[in-house]
Formats: C-alpha cells, sequence, structure tokens
C-alpha cells in the first residue's frame, strides 16, 4: 500500500458567492383600480388627492387635469430620513402619526382621495392599524382609498416610486436591493385595520398583487 | 458743397416729451441679479426689484412677486418665498408662491406648500406638502419637458375653489434690496440683518 494514496482529500466545497441583487428594473402594469377612481374623478367636483408616496412629477401632472389640491406625504420617506421619527412610529405609530399626516383642521380640509400604494406591505398589523385608523380622520364620508397589497411570497425591500401613465397604467422602479417577505394580508386583515372603510372594489392581478378600491363610511 | 439730402431722416430729439412720464426700470430677468452667497446668513425679510440666487441661508420671508427667485444647491431657506418664477434646488422649508412658475429641479427638497399655475418636480426631488392646482384664469400646469415634469393639460373649471393668492397678502415694497449682497459673491462676511 503506497503511503496515503489511496486516500484522497476531498476538496471542501466553498460557498457560492452570493449572486448580486439585480440591478433595478421598471415595470408596467394596467391597474383596474385606478382606472375605476379615475373614472369617478372625472365626475366629481375638484378633488383634495392625498398621496402617501414620494413626489412624482408625472403624478402632479397627471392630478392636475382635475384641478384639485394635491398632497404629498412621502410617507415612507420621511421615516427615512429621520431614524429617531422611524424609530418612534415603531414603538408608537399613533403618537406619531399625525406628525406625518397632520389632522385637518376642519371638514373642507379633509381628503376625497387617498393614494396608499404599497405602503401597508412594510408595516406591521400595529402600525396599519393606527393608520388605517388615522386615515379614517384624514377623509371625508365617500372618499376613495388607493391600495396595492402584495399576494406574492416577496416584496422588494422598499416601497416601490408609482408613476402614472395615462388613466390606467402604472410604471414603477423596483429597486435592485434584495427582496423581503410578503406580509401578504388578507382581506379581512385589511378590512380590521380600516374599520372606517369599505372595500368597493378588488382586483386580484396575475403579477402578485391584489388591488383594492375603498369607500370612506358615512360617519355614524 | 454738401446739401442735406432731403431724404435724410430729421434727427429725432431724445429728450422725452413732456407729456410722457417717465418710464421706470420694468422687471428685469436674465439680467441683473443678486446672490446671496454661501457664507451669508440672514434673518429678516428679503425684498427686492430684481432677481435672486441664494446660495446662503435665510430665514424669515423672501418677497421678489416680480422676479425670478432660485435656491441654488447651497440654499438652504427656512422661510415664505413669494416671486414670479421659482426654482429650488436646494432645501425650502416654507410656502412657495409663484406668480408663473415654479419648478423643483432634482436636487431640490421642499418641505411647505406650493401655489402657482405651473408646477413642475423633477425626477429626485423631495417633496412633502400640498399643490393648490386650481388654475388661474383658466391657464393649466405646464413646465420644463425634464422627465418627470408637469406638461400642460387643459384643466377642467374649478367651482367652488379656494383662491390661490397667497394667504400671507404679502406685497412688494419696491425698496432696494436688504440683507443681500450683490455681485461679485461676498464671502465671509458672516450673518446679517434685515433692515
Amino acid at each position: 500500500m503506497g503511503g496515503m494514496g489511496w486516500f484522497k482529500k476531498r476538496p471542501v466545497p466553498q460557498p457560492e458567492p452570493e449572486a448580486p441583487p439585480a440591478g433595478p428594473r421598471e415595470e408596467v402594469h394596467a391597474s383596474p383600480a385606478l382606472e375605476a377612481l379615475v373614472a369617478r374623478l372625472e365626475r366629481s367636483a375638484p378633488p383634495s388627492v392625498l398621496d402617501l408616496g414620494s413626489a412624482v412629477g408625472a403624478n402632479v401632472e397627471f392630478f392636475s387635469r382635475f384641478a384639485g389640491r394635491l398632497s404629498i406625504a412621502d410617507f415612507h420617506g420621511s421615516l427615512t430620513a429621520d431614524e429617531t421619527l422611524a424609530v418612534r412610529f415603531h414603538e408608537r405609530p399613533t403618537a406619531v402619526l399625525p406628525e406625518l399626516l397632520p389632522l385637518p383642521e376642519d371638514e373642507r380640509e379633509c381628503h376625497d382621495v387617498v393614494l396608499v400604494w404599497d405602503l401597508f406591505n412594510y408595516l406591521t398589523r400595529e402600525q396599519m392599524q393606527a393608520v388605517g385608523d388615522h386615515l379614517g380622520r384624514l377623509t371625508r364620508p365617500g372618499a376613495h382609498l388607493l391600495a396595492l397589497v402584495a399576494t406574492a411570497a416577496e416584496i422588494p425591500a422598499e416601497p416601490r416610486i408609482y408613476r402614472i401613465e395615462e388613466a390606467r397604467t402604472l410604471r414603477y422602479t423596483t429597486a435592485g436591493s434584495r427582496p423581503r417577505k410578503s406580509p401578504r394580508w388578507a382581506p379581512a386583515e385589511l378590512g380590521r385595520s380600516l374599520p372606517h372603510f369599505t372595500v368597493d372594489r378588488s382586483y386580484l392581478l396575475r403579477h402578485g398583487v391584489q388591488e383594492y378600491l375603498m369607500l370612506r363610511k358615512k360617519d355614524d | 458743397m454738401w446739401r442735406k439730402s432731403d431724404n435724410e431722416p430729421e434727427p429725432t430729439s431724445h429728450s422725452p416729451s413732456p407729456s410722457s412720464p417717465p418710464r421706470r426700470s420694468s422687471a428685469r430677468s436674465g439680467g441683473e441679479r443678486a446672490i446671496i452667497g454661501p457664507s451669508i446668513s440672514i434673518q429678516g425679510d428679503v425684498t427686492g426689484e430684481e432677481d435672486l440666487v441664494v446660495q446662503g441661508r435665510v430665514e424669515g420671508k423672501i418677497d421678489l412677486k416680480q422676479h425670478n427667485v432660485t435656491i441654488g444647491k447651497e440654499g438652504r431657506v427656512k422661510a415664505d418665498i413669494f416671486g414670479r418664477l421659482i426654482q429650488v434646488e436646494g432645501e425650502v422649508r416654507g410656502n412657495l408662491f409663484g406668480d408663473e412658475q415654479i419648478v423643483v429641479a432634482g436636487s431640490g427638497q421642499v418641505v411647505g406648500n406650493i401655489t402657482a399655475p405651473r408646477v413642475s418636480l423633477e425626477d429626485g426631488c423631495r417633496f412633502k406638502g400640498s399643490i393648490d392646482m386650481e388654475p388661474k384664469g383658466g391657464t393649466r400646469k405646464s413646465g420644463p419637458s425634464s422627465s418627470g415634469a408637469s406638461s400642460s393639460s387643459p384643466g377642467r373649471s374649478s367651482s367652488g375653489a379656494s383662491s390661490t393668492e397667497p394667504s400671507s397678502g404679502a406685497s412688494s415694497t419696491g425698496a432696494s434690496s436688504s440683507g443681500s449682497s450683490k455681485p461679485p459673491e461676498a464671502g465671509g462676511a458672516g450673518s446679517g440683518k434685515s433692515s
């Protein structure tokens, strides 16, 4: 037997380097909820729109046709820019919400439309309930709420920036960072978090999103 | 030998006729402008009769209704701004009132409300506040054709809409600019207070 020749040290398998995250990509999808919302706005008085997303010039242009008022809250951006605020929101969302979304002084300042986009996908249950309750105070009866809730298992690391193209198309950029697990809120959970709203229309789309167009209930 | 030709035009008098009032200098744009340099800090009201570029700090009010106001990339403003065309490339915490147009460039950050016939938000800008979109006299928004910017589109006539006039009722005094520095840029002057 010649030494240890019969024994060959097997090479230790090296862990494969993690693939770098894919770069940002732009996607377009038809939005039936947006189309339904726009159809109603065209028959209404100039609306007050509250956009919880970040400022997008194309969206400003789009809503200018309705000659109303557009309020941009940049909800996620505000938390990202202020770590102290983000920590406070994580600990006590109800207490922080008036800073993020100031309450109207009277009903004339209430909003007719709220664009939540995909924000709910990035909130805990407690946060979503706090936001849902707060949105009830920001809107007048009959107001519309548009939300895009993920049904896919994974979502981008951060909320998408949605750009309205025409009345029924959304273009958005998905950041190249690693995806995260989606909460996949069920309709019942959404309903519990938004007690002031009812689901008027809901569309389950193939690309992992369920669109909701909700209506603000009348106050008791 | 030399005779004045009958075809030559009669020399005109350059002195103003007694009946015509002297002309006031009209608003100039793209010509002279004042610059608040990056080392200048002003607390108070800034008014004037020329365009203004702010690269420093201003806290108070900027009222240049007939002129253009540019907040440069280094500008840090905590004030309401009144101007004809307002362009924000730096930071503003305050309300913007543009008689013609307001542009928030990609590098701009604005926390406050915007009131103008035309509003343009360029890609990359940060904005938090309200944009009053009700048309003034039927004019609609149009802005520079940068990506993400708004463009003109006819709007519906509003009913029961609130006015787009600034609520503070500020008016330009027409006085010479106070607390601002003229070109060349002043540096190292420290903070200045307006009268």
